[in-house]
Formats: structure tokens, sequence, C-alpha cells
């Protein structure tokens, strides 16, 4: 895959770093998989200052926010990254890629994706994360995002009543839950 | 009562000898079947819920302002502002646009999307000061447009007589009435401005020139101006500067109007209250081109 070729040095692209998750699992995952996530990579680099021969499955990188669970489907999703997350030129090929989001995983699961993404500062799987947990709330009724995602509304019943009367247009037609 | 807990934590700690041994199952079936679910959507950080909220089409946008008053204030700021526009513009190759077109009482418009939504006219909507009941079908004119809000109006030709204008804001949909105003007359001027101040809040201003006698030189002439964060009429005297077009059009936070009688341009600052005056601008046209 071009991972390799963006490797600065091409004879360590097999070269292991070892994660060590929330719950104490070990993952060994090649260099260019565990780059992507710039949480990891500054972790190494700065190990590499401070000692030289510190390199490759020697180190263990601890990762005390993500569990086991949720990063091995990091790295599957990395494994496989979609070529671009940029809005699709026509409707079928937008509906590809919806389908293709829609695999990742219950909107619940999205945001465990999503807040482990956000820690590893993984850019490319949070947007993609991101977009997949907005098309489940898309065209979703208030009460169905409040109840799927545990929210309590904290609003005064005439004060939602108002805004909702205000905002008409934006009610109507929405999905069946 | 304490033997819940106690097998929560048997279970987290049986969870990572579990896991090795189950990796194949866990790919596919939910995680929080695993019984490891620790993050909800409100734990996420404020910029992240953004991230993810920007993405989501205008409607539901709207609709997810009533989720809660954290959803409803992170929507309402100007970061949420910047951020929809900061990611249309990197998503989409071409950035969004709105076309008015005006068939008899009810405007339409058109996002992006191939479908026409109608825009009914006023009487339609709630508006906080409705001025029209069902049966009395009025006109509304776009007046004119800046920095995406419109202002229309529609007059009343019979008793009483009344012009009313609105700024509207075709996207959301809201229609702002304005007190009618001060001085009614059919051949009237217009501009209209708005712009954000130093803390990103939009104001506006309404430029209402009732009619007057283009011909008499060297006569003053009166000016109303709305002035949003009072909401209401100003007044103010200028000295005539002769004919010109009804509808200014904005350029640089002024209305600009193109004079009739002597082919240049005029344009007045509804922002420096204290020196309201016109300033005349000449400019070298061409006599054929300055028809167009």
């Amino acid at each position: 895959m071009s991972n390799t070729s963006e490797n600065p040095n091409p004879s360590s692209s097999s070269a292991k770093i070892t994660l060590k998750t929330s719950d104490n699992e070990l993952f060994e995952v090649e260099e260019a998989v565990a780059m992507k996530f710039c949480t990891v990579k500054q972790y190494f680099e700065d190990e590499k200052d401070n000692d030289v021969a510190a390199r490759g499955s020697s180190t263990v990188i601890p990762l005390p926010n993500v569990h086991s669970a949720v990063l091995a489907r990091l790295i599957s999703y990395c494994k496989k990254l979609p070529q671009s997350n940029a809005v699709a030129d026509n409707h079928e090929e937008e509906e590809t890629k919806k389908k293709e989001r829609k695999q990742y995983g219950t909107p619940g699961d999205l945001v465990d994706l999503i807040s482990a993404a956000n820690y590893l500062d993984f850019k490319e799987g949070l947007e993609f994360f991101n977009q997949a947990l907005a098309d489940h709330i898309q065209n979703k009724s208030v009460e169905y995002v409040r109840k799927f995602f545990g929210i309590k509304g904290d609003f005064e019943p005439h004060e939602e009543e108002k805004y909702r009367e205000e905002y008409a247009w934006a009610f109507e037609g929405v999905d069946e839950d | 009562m304490d033997l819940i807990p106690c097998i929560k934590e048997l279970c987290a700690a049986l969870l990572p000898w579990c896991l090795p041994h189950s990796k194949m199952h866990i790919k596919r079936s939910n995680l929080l079947d695993q019984g490891i679910k620790t993050t909800t959507l409100d734990d996420l950080h404020d910029s992240v819920l953004v991230e993810i909220l920007i993405r989501l089409p205008l409607r539901s946008v709207f609709q997810c302002k009533s989720v809660s008053s954290r959803w409803f204030y992170l929507i309402s700021t100007s970061y949420f502002a910047n951020h929809v526009n900061s990611h249309c513009s990197s998503m989409h190759p071409h950035p969004p646009f709105t076309l008015l077109i005006q068939r008899n009482c009810d405007l339409f418009l058109t996002l992006n999307k191939p479908e026409f939504k109608s825009f009914k006219s006023p009487n339609f909507i709630a508006t906080p000061n409705p001025v029209y009941n069902s049966n009395n079908k009025s006109v509304v004119i776009v007046e004119a447009s800046c920095n995406d809000l419109l202002l229309c109006s529609s007059s009343e030709f019979k008793p009483p007589y009344q012009l009313t204008f609105y700024v509207v804001n075709p996207i959301t949909k809201q229609w702002v009435v304005l007190p009618p105003v001060p001085l009614f007359g059919i051949d009237y001027r217009v501009g209209f401005i708005c712009r954000y101040d130093n803390h990103d809040t939009l104001n506006y201003r309404v430029v209402y020139i009732p009619p007057y006698d283009a011909e008499s030189k060297e006569m003053e002439i009166k000016v109303e101006t709305f002035i949003s964060e009072m909401g209401e009429w100003s007044e103010s005297v200028v000295l005539c500067p002769g004919d010109f077009g009804r509808r200014g059009v904005p350029y640089k936070n002024l209305p600009f109007w193109w004079d009739n009688s002597c082919g240049r341009l005029i344009w007045f600052d509804p922002y420096n209250r204290e020196c309201y005056r016109f300033f005349e601008h000449p400019i070298k046209l061409d006599p054929y081109h300055a028809q167009y």
C-alpha cells in the first residue's frame, strides 16, 4: 500500500510498535499504522529523543483512554482507509460512501470510536466517524436523538414549544424512529 | 444489594481475559453488548460535538438546537457558524447558494438541492407582530439583499395606507417585521446594509427616503434610518441630492444609488450618525454605458 511510501525510512517499514490499552491488552501494530495516531507518534518521537536505542517493539506505548475493543476497530479502519473524505460528486457515489460508513457500528459504538480517535488525534478517522454519526442523526426526531444518546432535554415545555413554532419548517418530515 | 457492584467488578476483571479469545466476535458485535461502553455523546468535549453537528444538514441542525440547552448553546455560537462555513467550503467544490424566485404572492427559494421550496408570504408564517389577516393578500417584494439577508416590503394601497419592511433570513426562514415607516408614499427610495460588529453580532440599517420633489434642488429632504439595535426608525435631514434610483445596492457597508439626473453615484452612510450626508462620487462613464 501507499502507507510504506510515506515512511521516510523504508527499511523500518515493517517495524512494529506495541500499544497497551486501558484493559492492559497489548497490540502489536505496524509502524505505518501506529503513526497515523498523532498521539502515538508524538509519544514515540519523545521516546526516541530520550533514548535512541528505544525503538520498535521494545517500547510499549500506554493508551489509558482506549479500550482494546475500540482500538481493534480503529486499527482495522486504518488498514482499509477510504481514499478520500471529500463529498462525492454524484448521488450514487455518495450513497456508496454512506453504506461504507454505516458498517462501522451503532451510533453508540461511533461515540466510543470518536472519543478514542479524538484522544489519539487520528484526524482521518475522526472525520470519517464524525460523518458516520452525523448520518445517523440527520432527519431523526429530537426525541429519537435524546433517547438514543441518553440526553436529558432540559428546556421548559413552553420554551420548547415556542422554539418549535418558530422553526416549524425544520421539524417537518422527519424519518420514522 | 451489594451483589450487583460485585458482579460488575468481577466482569471487569474477567473481561481482559475473555477478550483475546473472542476477538473475531467483537469486530461484528455491538460494543455496548460487551459491557465496556463508557462514553456517551454528552461526555464528548464541546469541540468534538461541534465537529459532528456541523456535518448535519441545516434542517437537522435547527432541530438539534432543541435537544438540550447545551446543544442549543453550542449551535448558537458564532464559532459553530464559522465552522459550518469552513466545513462547507472545504467539502463542497461549489459554494452553497440561494436562488429566489417570486411568483404572485409567494417567494420561492432553492438551496443547493434541485427542489424548490415555497417560501410563503408572512401571513402564513408566525411573526412576532403579524400585520395581515388571512384574506388580505399583500404582495411581498424583495427590495435589497446584503450579507445573505433580504429586505422585503409589502404595501397597503387602501386604508390604512401602510408600508412595512421585513428583514428576512431565507435560510432559516425567519421574518423580522419592522415598525411601519413614518411617512408612506409609493415613490420611495430604500437601502439596506447589515454587518457584524466587533462581537460578531449582526446588526442592520434600513434607509428609507420618503417621496420628495426631485426638481426642487437646494431643498432639504428627510431620511428615515431603522437601527436594529434600537428597534426604531430615526429621522435625519439632508440636502436634496437630486433624483436617484429607487433601490440602493450595497457595497462596503454603504448603499449606493444611481443618480438619474446627472449620471453619478450617491452613497449614504447609515452607520455614521453624526455625519448624515449624501456623498457624491462623480465617475467618468461613457454616456451610452450609463444606461446599463
